[in-house]
């Protein structure tokens, strides 16, 4: 209900407001200037990711006092404390980086915010930036409209700066014509009450714009323009800074428990360095007072002061939280406990992170790892082998496959049902709904990965329709019909093992050539079981009806040879991001691979 | 530096193609170099294999190896025509 007439209400409000103040109308331009210059350069910090964002990450977050300056820095480029916490919060839920980094960035981000206050305070006011913004505005305009994905993100991002100091203008120029018409000041409130009202108004203008950075803009303003008082403007500052959790509160709804833990780590950081800056206002004020002394600001030079006074109280809650951190994870840990994690549910597919190409394509790695980990599970399971003595023992096979005979134990159907079908729906669903519009790169990984999920089901039902006649004739009084069984369950147990190694592969392994070598296997194992196979027939030992069984069986452990190997190719190879894209495109296609296969046959044949 | 090779390499600063295709065969010439020393510590392995069955392993292995370096040698003769 609410929503419903939130938004006709908004309009009307500003209609009306319109009608009987044109600079009020100035200043409404300016604010909507100012968030779309915020979108365009969100858009054009967008454009920069595809691993580059995430590989800065990593080194930059290792150490706490690493993440804090990553959260200056960022948010000083960006200009946006909200973009980053969403970006964390999303980088925290596919498990890019752990909770004590992101409370880091969050806690940096804080105090990057402040670089805005200073930028427009010391500069906005003292030149006319608009001067500044058109060459900005034609130069990124200009820039948008090329090819390369690097240039048109650089347009985006001088566009997005051109439109936030054009907006910034109009706010100024709007303020100083309001101040002709209507006096704000005789609204100004003294004391606790005036301080807990603007700080509301703050919270309020914060969480209405979803921009802190446009409510201090607006408070600059404002204060340049003698409409509010310096102590409310200060109480606004306070506000805006409370206000903008809002943002990462609503990221975290579609979050996991670790990105929910670290929007209330904001909130609380947020709140706490609001509550001691109300409780020391004047002591606060005071040491403003020195600090723009000792800086060379004068007395009366309020805009400045604001910006000191508003770096001076996050860098003050920095101070008083950053002892505190341990607790305060585990604390948080404690508010919000993980749910105990299930292989039945998709871990990393989450809401938060499908707005950013670069996470979401992780993200879709990630757990299609995890899918190709519960595949491992079940196709063990279908050969009756338990999966950790198979991949982790190094028993000789015949030895693991003479111990543990095929019997019907196992719901296969059940097992698929809980382990395999959800996460792959999963999967697919978030692809579909991802996918579009993304940049050509991480489609083109994400159209691998599906493939490579598609490939794993595949495999799952080749296993699924090898069982029936691997309990069939694991019993069989024909001793060669038992072993040709044997061997075919020895054949899976063998790649399961060859693809484990290749998934530990380490760049020096060259995991290229060992995935050529698989599927080199593939075609002799095929092409010698076949001959097995005619043999039998041809010496009797095997009737008509176990010839056709096995040769449809051999049909499908061949299919899970191929989508397995695909899958491990996909997986280990062409998503190995520790290799060359030169040792990628070395992998051999069937054709390429088929002289060598026909020569080793000859060569074999002839020794 | 002449002046032909400064223009030479301010060319490829600009080019964004061009700087991959440089970047793209040097990691060729890098990795054609690694696929050769394995390929010879193959066949030196296989002369010492007695084993029929481990020999036609390390047979197979020199095949993939061979037709990696054969493909690789392609690739970096096509860039190289590219550029020429």
């Amino acid at each position: 209900m609410f929503r419903r007439i939130l938004l006709p209400s908004i309009v009307i409000v500003l209609g009306w407001g319109f009608w009987i103040s044109p600079d009020f109308k100035v200043i409404a331009a300016g604010v909507a200037i100012f968030l779309f210059g915020m979108l365009s350069l969100e858009n054009g910090f967008k454009s920069f990711t595809g691993g580059l964002l995430e590989g800065i990450l990593q080194k930059s977050t290792d150490r706490l006092w690493k993440s804090i300056g990553f959260g200056v820095v960022s948010t000083s480029l960006m200009q946006s404390s909200s973009l980053v916490s969403v970006i964390t919060i999303s980088f925290l839920s596919a498990g890019l980086i752990g909770l004590e980094q992101g409370i880091g960035i969050i806690f940096g981000a804080n105090l990057g915010t402040t670089t805005g206050a200073w930028l427009i305070a010391g500069f906005g006011f003292k030149v006319k930036i608009s001067a500044y913004a058109m060459p900005m505005l034609v130069f990124g305009t200009l820039l948008i409209f090329q090819k390369p994905k690097l240039l048109k993100g650089a347009g985006y991002i001088l566009a997005g700066l051109g439109f936030l100091l054009l907006g910034i203008q109009y706010m100024k120029d709007g303020f100083e014509a309001f101040k002709s018409t209507l006096d704000l000041t005789r609204y100004s409130l003294p004391g606790l009450a005036g301080l807990l009202l603007y700080t509301l108004f703050g919270v309020l203008a914060t969480v209405i714009m979803q921009s802190s950075h446009a409510t201090l803009v607006l408070t600059i303003t404002a204060l340049a323009g003698g409409q509010v008082s310096y102590g409310n403007a200060l109480a606004l500052a306070i506000g805006a800074n409370i206000g903008t959790t809002v943002t990462a509160i609503i990221g975290s709804f579609s979050a996991n428990e670790e990105g929910k833990r670290l929007a209330v780590a904001h909130l609380v950081f947020n709140l706490m360095t609001g509550a001691v800056a109300i409780a020391f206002i004047h002591p606060l004020m005071r040491v403003v007072d020195v600090v723009s002394q000792w800086l060379g600001i004068s007395a009366t030079d309020y805009l400045l002061k604001l910006a000191v006074f508003h770096s001076l109280f996050n860098l003050i809650g920095i101070a008083l939280m950053l002892p505190w951190i341990g607790r305060l994870v585990a604390w948080l840990k404690r508010l919000i406990p993980a749910r105990q994690p299930s292989r039945q549910q998709p871990r990393y597919l989450l809401e938060s992170s499908i707005g950013f190409p670069d996470t979401a394509t992780e993200a879709v790695r990630k757990e299609t790892l995890h899918l190709w980990d519960n595949t491992l599970d079940i196709i063990a399971h279908g050969l009756r082998l338990p999966r950790d003595e198979l991949l982790e023992s190094g028993r000789p096979l015949e030895e693991l496959v003479a111990r543990h005979p095929v019997d019907d134990s196992f719901d296969f159907d059940r097992y698929y049902e809980i382990k395999i079908k959800s996460i792959y729906s999963a999967i697919i669903a978030y692809i579909s709904r991802a996918s579009f519009g993304w940049e050509m790169e991480q489609s083109g990984e994400i159209h691998w990965l599906r493939r490579a999920a598609q490939a794993m089901v595949d495999a799952i039902k080749a296993v699924k329709h090898l069982q029936k006649n691997l309990i069939r004739y694991g019993h069989s009084p024909n001793v060669h019909i038992r072993h040709q069984y044997q061997q075919l369950r020895i054949q899976v147990a063998k790649l399961l093992r060859e693809l484990e190694q290749l998934r530990q592969a380490v760049p020096e392994d060259m995991p290229g050539v060992l995935v050529d070598q698989l599927k080199l296997d593939t075609q002799l194992f095929y092409t010698e079981m076949n001959r097995n196979i005619d043999e039998m027939i041809r010496k009797q030992q095997i009737t008509p009806e176990m010839a056709t069984s096995l040769m449809n069986d051999l049909t499908y452990v061949h299919t899970i040879y191929q989508r397995l190997v695909e899958v491990g190719e996909t997986l280990f190879v062409r998503q190995n991001r520790a290799l060359s894209d030169a040792e990628k495109s070395l992998q051999l296609d069937e054709a390429e691979l088929k002289p060598a296969s026909d020569t080793a046959q000859t060569e074999r044949e002839g020794s | 530096m002449g002046r032909k090779k400064l223009l030479k390499k301010l060319g490829e600063f600009f080019s964004m193609d061009r700087r991959a295709r440089v970047r793209r065969k040097e990691e060729l010439k890098d990795l054609l170099s690694r696929l050769k020393l394995k390929e010879c510590e193959l066949l030196e392995r296989l002369e010492q294999e007695a084993d029929p069955q481990r020999r036609k392993a390390l047979e197979g292995k020199i095949h993939v190896v061979h037709q990696q370096r054969k493909k690789g040698i392609g690739l970096l003769r096509e860039l190289r025509d590219e550029d020429a």
